[in-house]
């Protein structure tokens, strides 16, 4: 058997390869959540335990101390005003879409870029509920779509379906590069010019990971090339 | 400072529900492994073409909606639809822009800092529908529900129906405002007066001369395109000739055969001239004197039609056309070389709009046009001045008990205003609310509206509508945030017209109703829903459900129900071919001609009115016998139009011109004794504005138009238009000009008895002495990047903001200058009378 397989046989490896894309996903979906609407109270609480507390402070998220310190109402009226002048307006407003946003884009609601995206997604199998009132390119649908390709990488790792696990890290690069990775930087600038609160250091987070993704995924893939499975 | 390695241990803390069946995508199939084999660019884009309908402006052309990918790439004239023959104008064109508009309003808001202070949160339609509904049923528990005012701008057809018929009537309130005295209320009160019911359809294909006062109607008319596409093949073919009277040279003008310009607001003494000569040269022999028979000019409504004749030419004799010169500035000899033009061409098709009608008594000088249609024999006859065709839809009338409605006396203006406002005077809706003696509403919502921008004297506006002593309560529906929106309490989020079902029924050029249907392009975005699936959603909450699902079945009903659309094969015929007319249908003329059966008028629940030869119907006029119908008369109760039978003329009962909103007879009434019964002339004459004769030798009259590529208030949020029009330099008549030192591109200061603006001139002989010109749709301080012309200021870099050249030069919007006076007889908002002085700035 070769050695390399051996390897990523190696149930340590396997599992450590599996978790780290679980835990993609899930700081994926964490800022999906974040920019899909205005955080609920249970979302706040959440945020606020004692683990992700200290986890975002290891990350370096630097929310203000009043993010932990004030009532659950207060806090969610105000992240509630915040993100409605933030990302809906009404008038001047960030838009969270692609089509909106990518330099040299159309910059129109509902745009060519938005009918790409749409594609992109349903060639990878995946297509917006219905009942959800959300167009394709918006931020939170972006990377919720990432978030459920990584999700798939860990299953198909665990499984070891390496050919599943290639495709997974391939559509995800393919997205970053053509899509979310091209404007997310622009966003979060944005973002940070306007609030220097919570949506401007998740918006710096979101980029920040985003950035980093390309070449890690491009190392995973290497891994697993190396290793010949 | 972020850091990197770290970052996954968010991710191991925060195990959120995206993945657990609470994300908004869900996995149609296995991830595949490869891509690229689904979608390729060139099969994988799928256009579906769509029939639907326009919604920019009121003439609401049927479309094609293309959509590729679920966006809405391309709008299209319907070339299936005997009014449009497929044109369609820059504005429904740019209609995409409605639905792709990046400033669109995608969800409920309330607001939360003060009111106009910009401060707003998304709030489900839930939480939105339980707060209004919650004020709407306490005023309807206090049994006061006309404290809710509900005021539109566009409301036609399917919505109206339902909106108003259905769902207002039900809820009680009867305080309804409606925006027809700032378009044309003069025209139609003009016109109501004359023949009845309003709306004239111009018979361009089977004209030979179009004499026409004040209507623009190559750039902006109501029926626009159906009719201008008419006129441009007929210039076209060079068989046809045009004059048109105008204080600009409007692109109508420029293209006509002749521009006559005349000064502001004296087309009327024009027009009477013209009849003067008319008469007086015994031109209306003929057609002219036929037609006789069927018009009232003298108080006896059986008159001969010598007798008719020789009212008319007493009436006449006064306005001569050297009198008219005096007044218009136009050659006594062009006037006469023009009355005998229109008397000989045979037909000969007379228009007009608001260069002739939006001033003080402008229903007046409508009536003088129809004297002089009248006169000449083109009323209702092939090639003349038609009543309007339009589609009969049948359609569900929702539960059988309206409550009786009750209403605030705030929508005919201020005491005095308005003689006969019977299309309201809107303008002046809130300074009734602000003078508070007739009642104020609790809530007062608006829909496809836009009160601050739309109406004269802006700041007033501004001003009432901020103050919530005045309106408690303010909620706007519209899909767009715009000057009036950001004054509101709530925002209802509603869908452009790209989005949205209706059936539609506008007049046809043709005089062959065409019926027509909208339908969704795409579904609506974010949040956005059709304000008539909202009312159906109200009505349910508020315990009157109207027996309708949403506004597709609506249409669905409508299709089912109305004869002709059924036999065409109902709402699938509809939804796959958009519009229908009946191929046999022959186009419709003389209706006043039609003898009635005796069948018609011999029953017990009708009798004959002595005094006007009226017939009518005294069980529909809410009487209890004929002795009591015979005793009250006809013209002194209380809306016997709705109760018109027939006109009898001499010995024949005819259809006549049946009345609409007045008690008049069934004649072509040039002389109305409902007129003069307010004090004013019974046959049109001549008043000028009492502004114009106080005018010091440096005043100038500001006059307004349209362009071919925006409406009036809700389009400048589209690119593509806003792109082709922004700015509006005031025109100004280089010998106007030069007495104030001025030059082409100067800036100047107009100012008004109601403010000033400050703006830049263009010097062109395109305008006559003494006349100001500055176009609508311009200097929006909101609805969104196009319009304003802003750079938002969040997004100074977007792709979209960085390309609008624009910036920082959207025009100027007349109306901070304008006052919101009404024609003294239907309220009109008297647009092109407004005095002014122009300095430089």
């Amino acid at each position: 058997m070769d050695a390399k397989l051996n390897n990523m046989s190696d149930p340590y490896q396997k599992e450590e390869l599996a978790r780290t894309a679980q835990e993609r996903s899930q700081l994926l979906g964490l800022l999906a959540t974040v920019f899909r609407t205005e955080p609920s109270a249970e979302f706040i609480l959440r945020l606020r335990s004692a683990e992700m507390r200290q986890a975002l402070e290891a990350a370096g998220v630097s929310l203000e101390d009043a993010f932990f310190t004030q009532s659950i109402e207060t806090l969610s009226e105000r992240l509630a005003e915040d993100f409605t002048r933030l990302f809906l307006g009404p008038g001047h407003h960030i838009s969270p879409h692609e089509s909106i946003q990518l330099k040299r884009g159309s910059g129109i609601l509902w745009g060519e870029e938005t009918g790409v995206v749409k594609r992109f997604m349903a060639e990878a199998g995946f297509e917006l509920d219905e009942n959800v009132a959300a167009i394709p390119d918006h931020i939170f649908v972006e990377l919720e779509f990432l978030s459920h390709l990584a999700d798939q990488e860990a299953t198909a790792i665990q499984m070891g379906e390496w050919e599943r696990v290639r495709a997974a890290l391939n559509w995800q690069h393919r997205f970053i590069s053509d899509h979310l990775g091209k404007w997310i930087g622009l966003f979060a600038a944005r973002v940070q010019e306007q609030d220097s609160g919570y949506y401007a250091a998740m918006a710096e987070l979101a980029s920040a990971f985003l950035s980093g993704q390309k070449s890690e995924i491009l190392q995973r893939l290497r891994l697993i090339n190396e290793q010949g499975v | 400072m972020l850091n990197r390695r770290n970052f996954l241990k968010l991710g191991a803390a925060a195990p959120f529900a995206v993945l657990a069946g609470g994300g908004a995508l869900h996995q149609a199939r296995a991830l595949p492994l490869h891509g690229g084999k689904d979608f390729s660019p060139k099969t994988g884009k799928e256009r579906i073409a769509v029939p639907s309908a326009c919604w920019q402006c009121v003439t609401r052309c049927p479309n094609i909606s293309y959509v590729e990918d679920g966006r809405l790439v391309k709008i299209e004239g319907q070339p299936d639809s005997i009014r449009s023959h497929g044109v369609m104008c820059a504005k429904g064109q740019g209609g995409i822009n409605q639905f792709s508009d990046p400033d669109r309003i995608l969800y409920p808001m309330k607001r939360v800092g003060k009111r106009g202070e910009g401060k707003w949160k998304r709030i489900s339609w839930d939480e939105a529908l339980d707060e209004l509904t919650a004020r709407l049923q306490k005023l309807r528990d206090e049994g006061t529900p006309e404290k809710f005012m509900f005021h539109y701008g566009r409301m036609k057809a399917s919505h109206s129906k339902l909106i108003k018929s259905l769902f207002l009537e039900n809820y009680g309130t009867g305080t309804i405002g409606n925006h027809t005295a700032i378009c044309e209320a003069a025209k139609w009160t003009g016109q109501e007066m004359t023949w009845g019911g309003h709306y004239d359809n111009w018979d361009f294909d089977n004209t030979r001369f179009v004499l026409n006062f004040g209507s623009n109607v190559l750039e902006a008319h109501t029926n626009h395109i159906p009719v201008s596409h008419r006129l441009i093949a007929r210039m076209a073919k060079g068989d046809i000739r045009m004059v048109t009277f105008d204080v600009r040279l409007s692109n109508t003008a420029a293209k006509s055969s002749e521009w006559v310009p005349v000064k502001p607001g004296t087309d009327r003494a024009v027009v009477l001239a013209m009849c003067n000569v008319i008469m007086s040269e015994d031109l209306y022999k003929g057609e002219g004197e036929a037609f006789l028979k069927f018009v009232r000019a003298t108080p006896n409504v059986n008159a001969t039609v010598a007798e008719k004749i020789d009212a008319l030419k007493a009436h006449l004799a006064e306005f001569t056309p050297e009198w008219a010169e005096g007044i218009s500035g136009v050659p006594a000899d062009t006037i006469i070389r023009l009355a005998r033009e229109t008397a000989m061409a045979k037909p000969a098709c007379i228009i007009s709009y608001r260069g002739a009608v939006a001033h003080h008594h402008g229903a007046d000088t409508e009536r003088a046009i129809q004297m002089l249609a009248s006169i000449t024999g083109n009323v209702d006859n092939p090639g003349g001045r038609c009543k309007a065709v339009g589609a009969k839809w049948k359609y569900p009338k929702g539960p059988e008990n309206k409550p009786k409605s009750r209403k605030l006396k705030i929508v005919d203006g201020v005491p005095g205003a308005a003689k006969m406002p019977t299309h309201h005077v809107s303008h002046q809706t809130l300074k009734m609310i602000k003078d508070g003696s007739a009642g104020r509403p609790d809530i007062y919502m608006w829909y496809c509206y836009t009160p601050v921008y739309a109406n004269g004297e802006v700041q007033e506006n501004i001003d009432i509508m901020k103050d919530e002593s005045l309106i408690p309560y303010s909620v706007c529906v519209n899909p767009f945030y715009d000057e009036s929106a950001a004054l509101a309490d709530l925002i209802l989020p509603d869908t452009p017209y790209t989005e949205r079902w209706g059936w539609e029924d506008m007049v046809s050029p043709a005089q062959i109703p065409e019926y027509y249907i909208r339908q969704p392009a795409v579904k609506p975005l974010g949040e956005s829903r059709d304000f008539a699936d909202v009312c159906i959603e109200l009505a349910e909450r508020l315990g009157f459900p109207l027996g309708i699902k949403d506004h597709e079945e609506f249409v669905r009903l409508s299709c089912e129900m109305t004869p002709d659309v059924k036999a065409a094969g109902g709402f699938d015929y509809m939804k796959s071919h958009g519009v229908y007319h009946d191929p046999k249908a022959k186009p419709k003329f003389f209706s006043y001609m039609k003898k009635l059966p005796a069948s018609a008028y011999e029953k017990d629940t009708v009798v004959k009115d002595p005094e006007t030869g009226v017939y009518w119907d005294w069980k529909k006029a809410h009487l209890d016998s004929a002795e009591e119908a015979l005793l009250k008369g006809y013209t002194h109760t209380k809306k016997s139009y709705a109760a018109y039978v027939g006109q009898e003329i001499d010995g024949v009962v005819y259809s006549g011109f049946k009345p609409d909103k007045l008690n008049k007879t069934g004649y072509m009434e040039l002389y109305s004794d409902l007129v003069s019964s307010k004090g004013l002339p019974a046959l049109p004459s001549w008043a000028a504005a009492p502004e114009h004769e106080a005018m010091a030798s440096d005043d100038l009259i500001l006059t307004t138009y349209k362009v071919a590529t925006q409406i009036h208030s809700r389009s400048a949020n589209c690119k593509y238009l806003t792109e082709i029009t922004h700015d509006n330099p005031a025109w100004i008549n280089p010998a106007t000009a030069q007495g104030r030192g001025l030059k082409d591109g100067d800036s100047v200061k107009v100012t008004s008895e109601f403010g000033e603006i400050m703006t830049k001139i263009r010097v062109t002989p395109g305008i006559v002495p003494g006349a100001l010109a500055i176009s609508h749709h311009c200097g929006h301080w909101e609805y969104g990047r196009y319009a304003s012309g802003k750079k938002a200021p969040m997004s100074t870099d977007e792709p979209d903001s960085a390309r609008i050249w624009w910036k920082g030069n959207n025009g100027v919007h007349p109306n901070w200058i304008i006052g919101n006076k009404a024609d003294p007889m239907s309220g009109q908002l008297r647009w092109m009378d407004t005095v002014v002085k122009v300095q430089k700035a």
